[in-house]
Order: structure tokens, then sequence, then C-alpha cells
């Protein structure tokens, strides 16, 4: 059953959200102990606000587009009363006594967050194995010896394994949400920076970050993402405009654009798999174009440097005082902030870090930060020019290579693996939606679709998501 | 460049003990990202105005209006490594003796 089939059960027929819940919990528990894909279930918030939510149906007063919806969410969202830490032993203890905006919406709409789920820590990685001191990387559902993708790897793996209905509130700074999503065979939606408010997220990158969904399906995921968007007057950069509805029926005709440099490098089973969903979107009527996006291949080094840079001041918060771990002070405080940001932070954090801290540095500013930033507007350029040539959305396959085993993501080196972000960082460095669906299965492992619209038009990317989806080629 | 020179400086900076093997292997790892990087220097961005933000926006700002916040920090549960007396709060000196 999809999701709003779900809400209809719950809203007209009697169904105790209760009972569904205590039975989301329990499967959690179990996908949990096969795959960790959760930090923490938190079962008894869970239960106490699903007999609220049976009381005020009897009355009569409930209602909301994801009543009952058990709901996972990204570790780096603030939940209240629930321990959050980003993925980090930094943050280890540190229950926020607030919920962040995108969750306070959820509660709203009647949905019930059932767990906070496993990331790189902060965010900063693509197969979600760069976790936080004491955490595990979770294990793909669709091949346990496969990376799930990351940094939101704990969100597609919950949303890919569990059967009941369900829905994650998932994050993404330069492909966090379509690299899990492609390597678990499940739906992922990326707003345009500022759609969804980032009041009460553990930031990584303040100028990248943008909370989105997942779902089984692109409709499952259009629904938590309908109901999430919107003006916060709490984020300075949150958007004016009003949330949009998202049509994920795939009915209807576009026109695509397919930029050949993204198609650069990929596995070529991969791209073959995207250009059969092409083929089929063209014989449903749709037509495409291919078009040349030369700024595309500079987004990798231009995201990580603007990344990193903005990481390592956020980071600079974190030293023990006032969030998560802490320790008897003694000596200087300089010594006992660096002796335990050097103990907190894993390896992924502290590389990020001193990168980020040397890119702004004086002298090298110029040549790394500031070019970063100019490179980015060359990239918004070339993504508008394309939308003014009247394409709905473009299209390129979600992720390079299949999903990786553990041993094999273990032997990349940094670099490497950045350079693997070379689908997922255009859209997300210009700021513009994105949303990944599968492209069928290549050597029986998901391939992803990657497709992209210009900035504010959810709706064309979901529409042309679903169109893909409906087809499955 | 002495990368590993730069890679202790960062780390001071940034507030990050190295161990010795860190800060060589961090080194290593870093060069070989600023050389990939050096893609950039192809581009040319005479001209180009550098996008601090992804998408044009107005900052919007709050009403300028004084508020009264009825909070006293000696009150609330504060983390149990800061030391309070006489409502001040003590710490050791930040840079040392």
């Amino acid at each position: 059953m999809n999701v709003s089939g779900h809400v209809r059960n719950m809203a007209g027929c009697g169904a105790s959200v209760e009972e569904t819940i205590a039975r989301a919990l329990e499967e959690a528990e179990k996908v949990n102990a096969e795959i960790g894909c959760f930090t923490t279930i938190c079962g008894e918030q869970a239960i106490e606000r699903a007999r609220e939510l049976d009381k005020r149906i009897r009355r009569g007063e409930a209602g909301g587009r994801l009543l009952g919806v058990p709901v996972s969410v990204k570790d780096a969202i603030c939940t209240k009363g629930v321990e959050t830490t980003a993925g980090s032993a930094m943050l280890r203890g540190y229950v926020p006594p607030f919920s962040a905006t995108a969750i306070q919406r959820i509660e709203a709409e009647g949905g019930i967050v059932i767990g906070k789920t496993v990331q790189d820590e902060f965010g900063f990685g693509g197969f979600c194995v760069n976790v936080g001191k004491g955490f595990s990387p979770p294990k793909n559902p669709l091949d346990r010896q496969r990376v799930t993708g990351g940094s939101s790897g704990g969100c597609a793996a919950a949303t890919a394994a569990l059967s009941f209905p369900h829905v994650s509130l998932a994050e993404s700074t330069g492909g966090s949400i379509t690299s899990p999503a492609c390597f678990c065979g499940v739906a992922g939606i990326t707003p345009t920076y500022g759609r969804v408010s980032r009041f009460g997220l553990i930031d990584y990158a303040s100028s990248l970050d943008k909370i989105g969904s997942m779902g089984k399906t692109v409709a499952d995921a259009a629904l938590l993402m309908e109901a999430i968007q919107g003006h916060d007057p709490r984020d300075m950069t949150s958007r004016p405009e009003p949330g949009t509805h998202l049509a994920a029926d795939g009915s209807g005709t576009f026109r695509v654009g397919v930029p050949k440099e993204l198609f650069e490098g990929v596995d070529s089973r991969i791209s073959d798999a995207v250009w059969k969903s092409i083929k089929a979107l063209e014989s449903a009527g749709s037509t495409y174009e291919e078009l040349s996006l030369p700024m595309m291949k500079y987004a990798v080094p231009a995201y990580y440097l603007i990344a990193v840079s903005e990481a390592s001041t956020n980071l600079s918060k974190l030293q023990g005082t006032r969030f998560g771990l802490q320790e008897p002070v003694f000596g200087a405080y300089n010594e006992y902030f660096s002796r335990i940001r050097a103990r907190g932070f894993g390896d992924e954090a502290k590389r990020r870090i001193i990168l980020g801290t040397f890119a702004r540095m004086a002298g090298y500013r110029g040549q790394y930060y500031l070019k970063a930033m100019k490179v980015r507007t060359l990239i918004i350029n070339d993504f508008k020019a394309a939308f003014a040539k009247g394409f709905d959305a473009l299209v390129s396959p979600s992720m390079p290579i299949l999903p990786p085993t553990f041993e094999e993501a273990a032997r990349l080196k940094p670099v490497e693996a950045y350079a693997l972000d070379l689908c997922t960082t255009p859209p997300n460095v210009a700021g513009i939606p994105h949303v990944c669906v599968p492209a069928g299965k290549v050597a029986g492992l998901p391939a992803g679709i990657q497709v992209m619209a210009g900035h504010l038009c959810e709706r064309q990317a979901v529409g042309v998501a679903a169109a893909f989806e409906r087809l499955k080629p | 460049m002495d990368v590993r020179e730069e890679v202790g400086r960062a780390a001071r900076a940034a507030r990050l003990v190295l161990s010795p093997q860190e800060e060589e292997r961090f080194a290593v790892e870093i060069t070989a990202i600023l050389d990939a990087f050096c893609t950039l220097n192809e581009v040319n961005v005479d001209g180009v105005e550098p996008s601090f933000h992804p998408i044009k926006a107005k900052t919007e700002l709050r009403a300028d209006e004084p508020r009264v916040y009825e909070w006293d920090p000696f009150a609330n549960s504060l983390p149990e490594n800061v030391l309070r007396e006489r409502r001040l709060f003590i710490g050791p000196k930040v840079l040392g003796e």
C-alpha cells in the first residue's frame, strides 16, 4: 500500500494508529538488527504520539496529509527529546530542546517520527561508511555486502527495507539524497535551496544544505515534500514563495534535455539503462534533445571547496562546552578545545576541517574559496541557459557506478571518492531541485536517473520523474 | 608550498591536535585533492561575481523591536564542566599562563 492509501485508511476506516505504529516499530527493530539503519528507534515517544492521534481521531479532530504515517529522520535533523548526533561522537548525548521546522510540520500533518537514521558524520561522505566514532555503517538491504550510499544512507536503507507505508526525512549538501536513493533503489527529492526550512538542521555547509524526502515511490516522497515545504521566518534563507502541489501521477508529456557531460565517466551499463528510460519516455510522446553544459566538469572541485570551507566554520562551534561530548576542563581552554575536537571528530571530518580552514586562510582564499564561488556562478548560468531553451527538465544518471562493496569503498582514496560525485554535485552547487528515480537493474543492482529542473520548479522535476517511474523499462 | 607545514598550521588554527602520523597522512591526501582541484585554473572567471548563495534572495530580518527574555542562565541546566560562583562563570584562561 502506498502512503496516501495508508493515510486514507487511518482517516476513514477506524484503523488504530497505536496498533499500526506498534507493528511498524516491531518491524523497524527487526530490520535494524539486520542492516543497522537506525541510530535511535524512539518507540516510547512514537507510541505516546499515536495514542494522542487516536484520541483526536475519535473526537473527529485529527487529519493531515501524513496522518498515522511512520517517518524516519536523518540524525542531523533536530528532534525534541530524542538524541540528535548528526552521526558524530562529538554530539553524543545531545538531546535538543526543540524540533526542526520540518519535524514540526510533519507532526502537524499527523506524521509520527519512529527513529533517527545512520549517516556519514555531519554528511561527509557519499557511501555512508564515514560514520562517526562508535557508529556502524548501514548495510544495503538489496545486497548486504554493499554500501547504502550516503550520506543519508540510513534513510534510504530504511525506506527500501521496511515493508509498511513509510517515508523518510533526508538531507542533501552535494548528493546525499540522490546517492543513497540510487544505491537502495528508492525515490528521493532534493528541493530548491531554501524551499524547505533549515531551522533545526545541524549544518554542514550553509549555502548548500537542503532538507528533502525519500519514499518507495516518487508519489510517497512528494507527499512528504508537500508537507514540509514553504516559508519559515526562522530561516533567513527560506524562500518566500508558497509551496507547490507536486503532481506525481506520471501523466503528461515533456521536453527533456540530456547534458552529455553528465554521462562522461559513467559506467556504460548505467548510461545504457538511463538511455533506455529516455527512449521509453520518447515512445510515450515526450521529446528529448542532447546538449552541452561545459561547466559541469568543474562542479566537483567547486563543490568541495565551498562545502569544506563552510563546514570548517560551522563545526567550530563544537568544542566540548555547549553540545554533546564533554570532559573535565584542565589546562587552557585552547588546549581543551583542541584535545576534545581531536577525540570527537572522525577522520573525514578532520580532513574536511583542515582542508576548509586551509582554503580560507590568508594567501589561499582567492585561489580556492573565492574561485570556487565564481565557478559556481558559471555553473548556475549554464543551467539557466539550458532551462531558457524551454526544457521541462534535464536528465542524467544519478551515480556513475553501481553500489560498491564495503571492501571496494574502503580501497578508494579520498580524492577518488570525491570524483564519484560528478553527477550529483552540479544540481547541488546550483541549488536546483532534482529527483532520483530508479532506472531498473544492472547486474542485479539498482541504477538511477537524476531529473533536474529550474529553481523552484519542483513540480516539473517530480512530474518527469514520476513519468519515468510509470514507464519502468 | 610545504603542504605538511600548511596542514599543521591549518590544524592548529582549527583547534585540532594531530599525531605526526595523521599530519603526514593528511598532507599526502590533501596534496592529491588540491592537485585534482587545480582544474579550476582552466576557468576564466574575470568579471564573474561570486555566488555566496545559489539563488538570489532578499535577506529577511525580523522587526527591530526590543524584547524581554525571562531567562536566568544560572538557573538553567548548564554543562557540568562550567563552574559557577557569585553569578559568574569561571573558566581557565584561553591562551594559558
